[in-house]
């Protein structure tokens, strides 16, 4: 609940001059803003209707008001959510998460005031706990090739993103990692043109399955805990600590790894939301994080 | 160190507004009808709002196309088009159902085909070790085999009269064991043009 004026402001808020709730809103627009879609490269009636979206989003960063108009985020959470059924089968999971959030919005400030951060930071952290809990399940319960190291494995020797990562644990070299993405391809072009090569063996070593298995296990046990930090009630100082630690953790190793800055953003802006206004360094951590994860995209 | 429970009351189980729970409640609903058509219709684990993203090799990339043209000069395999069917392809890829495939083989029937300049071919698998640039530089034999390229629309004067298309789609799985990557049919569907 917000109280007084001077409880509602964070450490960096007020640097900015600004209260939570714009801050956090401010941020969910520029994503709208830069990482909603490609809308600007393609005429399709979907990248139309993205631009429609980002117009909007633009307009509240624009126009203080807008921030506090129960209309404006339903047009934005109801645009957000149209454009998403219009392609739902192909739509990014954090397009949606994003679509929650915006609902989250709108139900906030629809709201009296006294609740608009209440419910803004209910939602912040159960929809984090959701979406780790379903990406537990995926991972650990319906994909036996994840628990078998089978699916990082492959990613890890194929993917061009991984590269630096592979490189950074020097498991093999960045000569393997281009033969085996050009065995890839000619599997690719050989499906393609009709010739018959219909398998391939990649190069790999024990290193290789090593981190694989690392990764693998790291990576579940990491959105494990998330979820069930994130679903357990409270906000001791030990409880929010270790919630605030494992989230920054999988923003740093996830997105260092590869740079879905579009997805760490939105992460990053819940975190925010869940941060008491005494955990100063935290704040920090996290403003910190929004900027790096774009400076990264320029960096490696 | 204590916090300012009054600012955080989100923490307090027992909300019963809407409010908190209306976002959440569809996360859970998109989620779930996400999972059923995975494990139903075939969908990719890592798009359409479940999270099953960096879980599961069966991404849109390991869904390949193959296409062949049965034309007056003979059946022809053809890379899939890029431009006004990439919608078509990626849905395909995303959701690769019967209709899916059937609906891109018409439209690729709309489209108007003709003869590519031959190319060097890909000869042999020691090839494969090639950096991508190079295969088609170095290698010295000519692929005999006809090319089609999808042309403008409209220009049929010198296009190619398609009959027919197979599609095929395969998907690639990943044997740990020994890192063999194998091509596996999963689908096959073809159109006719003089059908009904």
């Amino acid at each position: 609940m917000m109280t007084t004026a001077s409880s509602n402001r964070w450490a960096l808020a007020n640097v900015f001059s600004v209260n939570d709730f714009d801050l956090l809103a401010r941020m969910t627009l520029l994503l709208l803003v830069m990482y909603n879609d490609s809308y600007l490269f393609s005429d399709s009636s979907e990248a139309q209707f993205s631009l429609f979206v980002l117009t909007i989003a633009v307009l509240g960063l624009i126009f203080q008001g807008l921030l506090r108009s129960e209309r404006y985020w339903f047009i934005v959470a109801a645009a957000q959510g149209a454009w998403i059924v219009m392609q739902y089968n192909t739509m990014d999971n954090h397009k949606y998460l994003l679509a929650y959030w915006l609902m989250a919005f709108w139900l906030a400030v629809r709201a009296s005031e006294s609740e608009t951060m209440e419910i803004l930071r209910w939602n912040a952290r159960i929809l984090l706990g959701l979406a780790m809990a379903w990406a537990v399940v995926w991972k650990g319960v319906l994909t036996p090739e994840y628990l078998d190291s089978s699916f990082f494995h492959m990613t890890i020797l194929t993917d061009p993103r991984l590269e630096h990562v592979v490189g950074f644990f020097g498991a093999i070299g960045p000569e393997v990692i281009q033969q085996n993405q050009d065995t890839m391809a000619v599997l690719g072009q050989s499906v393609r043109n009709g010739t018959p090569v219909r398998e391939v063996v990649l190069a790999s070593s024990n290193g290789i399955a090593a981190l694989a298995h690392f990764v693998t296990y790291s990576t579940l046990m990491l959105e494990a805990g998330l979820a069930a930090l994130m679903f357990t009630p409270g906000w001791g100082s030990t409880l929010t600590w270790l919630r605030h630690s494992a989230l920054i953790a999988f923003l740093v190793t996830t997105y260092w790894a590869v740079p879905v800055v579009g997805f760490g953003w939105l992460l990053i802006i819940m975190g925010l939301a869940l941060c008491p206004p005494s955990f100063r360094a935290l704040r920090v951590a996290y403003v910190v994080l929004f900027l790096a994860l774009q400076l990264r995209l320029f960096l490696i | 160190m204590e916090l300012e429970e009054d600012t955080l009351r989100g923490s307090v189980p027992g909300k019963t507004s809407l409010a908190y729970w209306f976002a959440p409640l569809f996360l859970c609903l998109v989620s779930a009808t996400h999972l059923y058509q995975v494990k139903v219709r075939g969908q990719t684990p890592w798009i359409g709002g479940g999270f099953g993203m960096f879980a599961s090799l069966e991404g849109p990339g390991s869904r390949l196309i193959e296409i062949t043209l049965e034309t007056t000069i003979g059946n022809i395999a053809v890379a899939p088009p890029q431009g006004p069917l990439d919608g078509l392809y990626t849905a395909l890829r995303v959701l690769p159902s019967e209709t899916n495939l059937r609906r891109y083989g018409e439209a690729l029937m709309g489209l108007d085909w003709a003869l590519e300049t031959p190319r060097p071919a890909v000869s042999s698998l020691e090839n494969l070790a090639l950096p991508a640039a190079e295969k088609t530089e170095t290698s010295p034999i000519v692929d005999p085999t006809p090319r089609l390229r999808a042309g403008a629309t409209g220009d049929r004067s010198t296009g190619i009269e398609v009959r027919a298309v197979t599609l095929r789609l395969w998907q690639y799985r990943f044997e740990l064991e020994t890192r063999r990557v194998r091509m596996a049919p999963r689908l096959e569907v073809r159109v006719d043009g003089s059908a009904p």
